[in-house]
C-alpha cells in the first residue's frame, strides 16, 4: 500500500519534473533549431522538425561571410566574431581579477573585524547595487570622454569592476562569515599579521565561495549589454553586440543571430555546470548559516 | 596613506591594461600607401575624369581622420569595403562604427550633448533630425555644395537627389543633410492569393477592406500593418490611413501647433486601422514591428502589407522567403485625403563639434555622389537619387522583385511621397510615441478609438504647452 | 630596519584601511560623481528647446509630481517586482522541495534545470519574442496541437505583462532553485526525524519547520531579486517597448523613453534620482524591517 503510494508520488514528482525542464529548455532548444536551419525555413510555421541541419550558420558567425556571396542580399555581418569573443574574454577576466582583488579583502574587513561606521559602509557598499545602470549612463559618458576611455578595453574593465565590486563583497563576507574565526587567530599567533592571515588562511580556506564569485561576475560581464553598446565603438566591442548585430535595420537574420546566441551560451553553460556546486554555496554562504 | 595605495592600485590597473592591449585599435588603412598623385576613384572617373583629377579639393584634408558612425547593415558592410578608393581619393581614413538603430541615436545623443565630437559624421533618422538640427549640433551644409572648392557640382549633381529625401533633410528650411537612403511605403500583394479570390489590386481604402476580406484565412492572413508603439513603427504605417482619411496633426502647421489628433477624421481612421487589423490581420499584430511583418510575409503567413519598400527584397530573395516570385506591387492605396505614400530617409550628417568638418563633408559628398548612391543602391534597394533608379543596372538587378515592377513603382512613389507626411519638428518623437501607445492600446483591444485619442489629444497638449509651442 | 619592513609594519597597523581602501575607493568615486551629476542635471531643462543645461531649480521634481505616466509607471513596476520576485521564489521553491530526495537522474535534472541561467537575457528576449507571436512562433502552434487556442500574448494589454513576468520567471527562477537548494541541504536532519517520531505529517513539517528554517535564505533571495526586478530594463526593451498601450512600461523604460527618445534629460535625471532614492530607502526599510542578515552583524 505504502509501496503504491510512494511510486504514485514518484510518477507525480517526475512529471512535474518534466514541465518544469520543458519550460526551462524549450526555448533553448527551439534556438538551436533555428541555429541549425536556413533563414527560409528559420521561422516557418508548423516547424519542420526533421530537416536537413546544416552548420552554414555557424561557420558564418565565427569565419564571415565572403562579400562575393552576398549578391543582391545584405548579409548583417562579413567579418565573424571572433574579435569580439577575445575582447569579451580579456574585459570579463580582467574586470573579474580587479574586482575580486579589491573585493576581497573589503569583505574581509566586513566581516571579521568592529569598526566606526561600519554599517553604514556596508549599506553603501549594497546600495550600490540598486543603481539602475540607464541612470548613470549619461555622466559616465561626460567622464569617460574627458578621460579618453571610450571604446576601450579598459573603460568597460572599469565599469565592469564597479558594477560587480558589490556582489564580490556581497558573497565573499558570506564566506568569511562562515570561517570559524579561530582559524585567523591562531595564524596571527604563529605571526602572520593581519596580511598574511588573509592571504595564507582565509584565502584558501574559501577557495571555493572565490571560484563561485568570480563566476557569477565572469557571466555578469560576458552577458553585459547596455554599457557595452554605449562605452564601445569598434575596438572594444563585445560578443553580446556581435549577437545583436544580426539585427539590422532591414533585417534579422533569425539562423545567423541564433547560431552567435547558442556559441556565446555556450562557455557559460559549461562554467555553470562545473560550478554550480560551490556557486550554490557562495550564493547561500551567509544565509544558510543564519 | 590611502592616496598611495589608491596609486598602487592604479598602478596595477594600468599594468594589466598593458599587458591585455586595453585601448590598443588597429588603424584600417594606416598602412596603405600613401600615393602623391591624387587619383580618382574608378567610380568617379567613369563619371567624368577630367574634372576630378584636375580638382585637387579632394586632397585638402589628406591625413585626417574621421569616425562615420551608422546602423548596422550590409549597407555599412559595403561602404566599409570600399573605403579603400576613399583613401586613395583624398587621404581621409575613415572608420565606419555600426550600431543597432536605437543605441546609434543615443550615442550620436550623448557624443553631441556632451560637445565632444568624435563621431564626425552620422547616419539620421530623418524624424529625429530636427531635435538635433534645433540644438545646433548639426552643420548646415548648403555652403559646402555651392562652395566650389569643396564641391564640383557638374560630378555631384545636387539637383538628381529626389526632392521628397531631400526636403526630409530640411528643417526650418536649411539644409542640414543629405539623404543616405529615400524609402517609401509600398503596397505588396500576393498575386496567386488575389487571383484565386477574383480580386483587383486595391486602389482605395474600402477595396483594400473587400480584398482583405476575401483573402484572409486562417492559415494567411488578408493584411499585416504595424502595431507597436511608436513615432517610428505603428504611427509610421498608421500615418497613411491618418492622412489618407484626411486627418491633420495640426490646426496649421507650423504657425498653430494645436494638436488635432481625435477629429472624426482621425477616429475614423484608427478605427480602420484597428478594425482590419482585428478582423483580417494575424493574431498577435498589435504587437508587430516590421520585422515580424516581414516575416510574416516571407513564411507565408501574410497576404498584403504596405511597409517599407526595402523589404521586398527580403521578401522575394530566394535565400530568406519561402514566398518569393509570388509577390506584386503597387502604390499604396488611398482613401478621400488622398493617396499618402510613406517617406523616410536616413540623412547624413555632420556633427557640429566634429574638429575634421571638411574632411566629413568630402566622405559625405563622396558617399552621396551619383556613382556611389547607385553602387550603394544595388545593395539595398532604396537610393535617394532619381538617376539611380533609373539606371539600367538597377532594373536588371531588381527585376526578380514584384517582376520588375518594383523599380518603377519605387520611384514613383518616391517622387508623390511629401516629406510633410509627418511633422518635421523637434518633439515629434514624443508626440508621435504618445500616438503610438494610443493607436497600439485600441489595435489590443484595450480602449475605443475615440477615448484613446481624446487621451493622446490631452497629453499632446499638454506636452507642447509644457515645450512651449502651445500658451 | 629595513624600509620596507618599516612600511609594512605601518601598514600592518591599519589593516582595516588597507583592506577597504582599494573597493571603496572605486565605488566612491563612482558614487561621488554620479550623486553629484544627476542632482545638478535634475535641477536644470536639458532638452530640445534648452540644448545646454540651465538651472531650472526644482520645476522637474515638481512636474513629476503631477506626472500620471511616472506614477502609473511606479505602480506597475512595483507590481512586477512582486509578482516576478514571488513566482521566482515559490516557483523556484517547488522545484527544488521536489527535487530535495533521491531520484534518479538528480545531478542531470538539476544541471538542466538551471539552464537558461546561462542564456545571454538580451538574446534570451529576442527569441521569446517571436516564440510568444501568436503567428510566427512556435508556443501557441504547440498548444494549438493540444486543443488550446492559445493567448494573444505580448499582442493584448491584458496579457503582456503577464508574459514579459513568464520570461523573467524562466531566467531566474534557476537563481532561487539553486539557492534554495544549497538551504535545505544545510537543514539539520535531526530536527525532522524529531518531527516524524512526534507524528507530524508532511505539510506540518513543511510550514512549521522547512520554511521557518530557510527564512534567512529566503529573506536574502528576496532582497537580491527585488533589487535586480526593479532594474529590468532589457525585457521590456527587446520584447514590448512598453507596449501595448503602456501596459508594460516599467518605471526604467519610462526614464529611457524621456532621456533617450524624447531628449528630455535633465527630466530623467530627476526621475532617475526618484528612483534611487525609493530604491534606497525601500531596501533599507526591508533590511530593517525583516532582520535580514545582510552585512549587520
Amino acid at each position: 500500500m505504502t509501496n503504491m503510494k510512494k511510486t504514485l508520488g514518484n510518477i507525480l514528482i517526475y512529471f512535474m519534473v518534466a514541465i518544469i525542464l520543458i519550460f526551462a529548455l524549450f526555448p533553448l532548444w527551439w534556438i538551436a533549431n533555428i541555429s541549425f536551419k536556413t533563414s527560409e525555413e528559420a521561422l516557418v510555421i508548423p516547424p519542420k522538425l526533421i530537416y536537413e541541419p546544416t552548420l552554414k550558420n555557424y561557420k558564418e558567425v565565427l569565419f564571415g561571410v565572403e562579400r562575393e556571396d552576398n549578391e543582391g542580399r545584405w548579409v548583417p555581418s562579413t567579418k565573424g566574431f571572433m574579435k569580439q569573443v577575445g575582447n569579451s574574454l580579456v574585459v570579463s577576466l580582467t574586470a573579474t581579477f580587479v574586482a575580486m582583488l579589491a573585493g576581497i579583502p573589503a569583505a574581509y574587513a566586513l566581516s571579521k573585524f568592529k569598526f566606526k561606521k561600519k554599517q553604514n559602509i556596508s549599506f553603501f557598499v549594497l546600495s550600490t547595487r540598486f543603481v539602475p545602470p540607464i541612470v548613470i549612463v549619461i555622466p559616465l559618458f561626460v567622464a569617460f570622454r574627458k578621460l579618453g576611455l571610450m571604446d576601450t578595453k579598459l573603460g568597460l574593465i572599469i565599469l565592469y569592476v564597479f558594477a560587480n565590486l558589490s556582489l564580490v563583497i556581497w558573497m565573499m563576507k558570506g564566506f568569511f562569515d562562515e570561517m570559524p574565526n579561530e582559524l585567523a587567530e591562531s595564524a596571527r599567533v604563529d605571526g602572520c599579521g593581519q596580511f598574511g592571515a588573509l592571504f595564507k588562511i582565509a584565502v584558501p580556506v574559501t577557495l571555493h565561495g572565490i571560484a563561485a564569485s568570480a563566476i557569477l561576475v565572469m557571466i555578469n560581464c560576458w552577458n553585459e549589454f547596455l554599457f557595452a553598446v554605449l562605452f564601445t565603438a569598434k575596438n572594444a566591442k563585445t560578443v553580446t553586440l556581435a549577437v545583436m548585430g544580426y539585427v539590422t535595420v532591414r533585417e534579422v537574420a533569425w539562423s545567423n543571430m541564433a547560431a552567435a546566441g547558442i556559441l556565446i551560451t555556450i562557455p557559460v553553460l559549461i562554467f555553470t555546470i562545473i560550478s554550480q556546486k560551490q556557486l550554490v554555496q557562495g550564493l547561500t554562504a551567509g544565509a544558510v548559516k543564519g | 596613506m590611502k592616496k598611495r595605495l589608491v596609486a598602487l592600485f592604479l598602478a596595477v590597473i594600468f599594468c594589466l591594461s598593458l599587458i591585455t592591449g586595453c585601448g590598443g585599435g588597429d588603424t584600417p588603412g594606416a598602412d596603405a600607401p600613401a600615393s602623391d598623385a591624387p587619383t580618382a576613384p574608378e567610380a568617379s572617373s567613369e563619371q567624368d575624369p577630367a574634372t576630378l583629377t584636375e580638382k585637387d579639393y579632394w586632397r585638402q584634408c589628406e591625413g585626417e581622420e574621421i569616425i562615420f558612425a551608422t546602423y548596422v547593415g550590409g549597407e555599412a558592410d559595403y561602404v566599409d569595403s570600399l573605403l579603400s578608393e576613399f583613401y586613395d581619393l583624398t587621404g581621409i581614413n575613415v572608420t565606419i562604427e555600426q550600431y543597432p538603430e536605437d543605441q546609434l541615436y543615443q550615442k550620436v545623443q550623448i557624443d553631441t550633448v556632451s560637445g565632444t565630437g568624435s563621431i564626425d559624421c552620422f547616419t539620421m533618422d530623418m524624424m529625429r533630425m530636427p531635435e538635433f538640427a534645433s540644438s545646433g549640433y548639426l552643420t548646415k551644409v548648403q555652403g559646402y555644395i555651392d562652395n566650389p572648392q569643396f564641391t564640383d557640382k557638374e560630378w555631384y549633381q545636387p539637383d538628381d537627389i529626389l526632392a521628397g529625401p531631400l526636403s526630409t533633410a530640411k528643417y526650418n528650411g536649411e539644409l542640414y543633410g543629405i539623404p543616405y537612403t529615400g524609402e517609401t511605403n509600398i503596397l505588396m500583394y500576393r498575386k496567386d492569393l488575389l487571383e484565386a479570390a477574383g480580386c483587383q489590386v486595391p486602389t482605395n481604402f474600402d477595396e483594400l477592406w473587400d480584398v482583405a476580406s476575401k483573402i484572409h484565412s486562417k492559415e494567411t492572413a488578408g493584411i499585416a500593418l504595424r502595431g507597436q508603439r511608436g513615432s517610428g513603427m505603428n504611427i509610421y504605417t498608421w500615418t497613411q490611413f491618418f492622412r489618407g482619411f484626411g486627418g491633420e496633426f495640426f490646426v496649421d502647421f507650423p504657425n498653430d501647433m494645436t494638436p488635432t489628433v481625435n477629429t472624426p477624421e482621425a477616429i475614423e481612421a484608427t478605427k480602420y486601422y484597428a478594425e482590419i487589423l482585428q478582423n483580417y490581420g494575424p493574431q498577435g499584430v498589435a504587437n508587430w514591428t516590421n520585422m515580424e511583418v516581414y516575416t510574416g510575409q516571407a513564411s507565408g503567413k501574410v497576404a498584403m502589407t504596405m511597409d517599407a519598400n526595402a523589404f521586398a527584397a527580403i521578401i522575394e530573395d530566394e535565400n530568406t522567403s519561402k514566398t518569393r516570385g509570388l509577390w506584386g506591387c503597387a502604390m499604396v492605396p488611398g482613401g478621400k485625403g488622398g493617396s499618402w505614400p510613406a517617406i523616410y530617409s536616413h540623412t547624413m550628417c555632420i556633427n557640429e563639434f566634429s574638429q575634421s568638418k571638411d574632411a566629413a563633408w568630402l566622405f559625405v559628398q563622396w558617399v552621396t555622389s551619383p556613382e556611389m548612391t547607385l553602387k550603394r543602391g544595388l545593395k539595398t534597394g532604396v537610393p535617394a537619387r532619381a538617376s539611380s533608379w533609373e539606371a539600367p543596372e538597377m532594373k536588371e538587378q531588381l527585376s526578380y522583385i514584384c517582376d520588375g515592377t518594383y523599380t518603377d513603382v519605387c520611384l514613383e512613389s518616391l517622387q508623390k511621397a511629401d516629406a510633410s507626411y509627418r511633422p518635421i519638428f523637434p518633439n515629434w518623437n514624443e508626440m508621435g510615441d504618445i500616438l503610438g501607445i494610443a493607436v497600439q492600446d485600441v489595435i489590443a483591444g484595450g480602449s475605443t478609438a475615440e477615448e484613446a485619442l481624446n487621451k493622446a489629444q490631452a497629453d499632446i497638449e499638454t506636452m507642447l504647452k509644457q515645450k512651449g509651442y502651445l500658451s | 630596519m629595513s624600509l620596507s619592513k618599516r612600511v609594512g609594519a605601518w601598514l600592518e597597523k591599519r589593516y582595516i584601511g588597507c583592506f577597504l581602501a582599494p573597493a571603496l575607493c572605486i565605488m566612491g568615486a563612482f558614487a561621488l560623481y554620479i550623486t553629484v551629476a544627476l542632482i545638478y542635471l535634475s535641477l536644470c531643462s536639458w532638452n530640445t528647446t534648452s540644448p545646454a543645461p540651465s538651472f531650472i531649480g526644482i520645476s522637474n521634481y515638481l512636474n513629476i509630481l503631477k506626472d500620471t505616466v511616472f506614477w502609473k509607471s511606479l505602480g506597475r513596476t512595483m507590481i512586477f517586482v512582486v509578482c516576478t520576485v514571488t513566482g521566482e521564489i515559490v516557483l523556484g521553491f517547488i522545484v527544488a522541495y521536489a527535487l530535495n530526495r533521491k531520484i534518479r537522474g538528480l545531478g542531470v535534472i538539476r544541471t538542466l534545470v538551471i539552464v537558461p541561467m546561462a542564456v545571454t537575457p538580451v538574446v534570451a528576449a529576442m527569441f521569446w519574442k517571436i516564440m510568444y507571436d501568436p503567428s510566427l512562433g512556435p508556443i501557441n502552434y504547440f498548444l494549438s496541437l493540444l486543443g488550446i487556442r492559445g493567448p494573444e500574448w505580448l499582442g493584448s494589454t491584458s496579457t503582456a505583462l503577464i508574459s514579459v513576468l513568464i520570461v523573467n520567471i524562466w531566467e531566474w527562477m534557476p537563481f532561487s532553485f539553486l539557492t534554495i537548494t544549497a538551504g535545505l541541504n544545510a537543514l539539520p536532519k535531526d530536527a525532522y526525524e524529531a518531527a516524524m517520531i512526534d507524528g507530524a505529517t508532511k505539510f506540518q513539517t513543511l510550514f512549521k519547520l522547512t520554511i521557518p528554517m530557510l527564512k534567512q535564505v529566503l529573506l536574502t533571495l528576496i532582497l537580491l531579486r527585488t533589487i535586480d526586478a526593479m532594474k529590468a530594463f532589457d525585457l521590456v526593451f527587446t520584447m514590448t517597448r512598453g507596449g501595448p498601450g503602456e501596459s508594460t512600461q516599467l518605471l526604467p523604460y519610462y526614464i529611457y523613453l524621456k532621456g533617450f527618445q524624447w531628449f528630455d534629460l535633465g527630466y530623467a535625471a530627476a526621475l532617475s534620482l526618484v528612483l534611487l532614492l525609493i530604491c534606497n530607502y525601500g531596501f533599507k526599510f526591508f533590511i530593517n524591517k525583516t532582520g535580514v542578515k545582510v552585512f549587520y552583524d
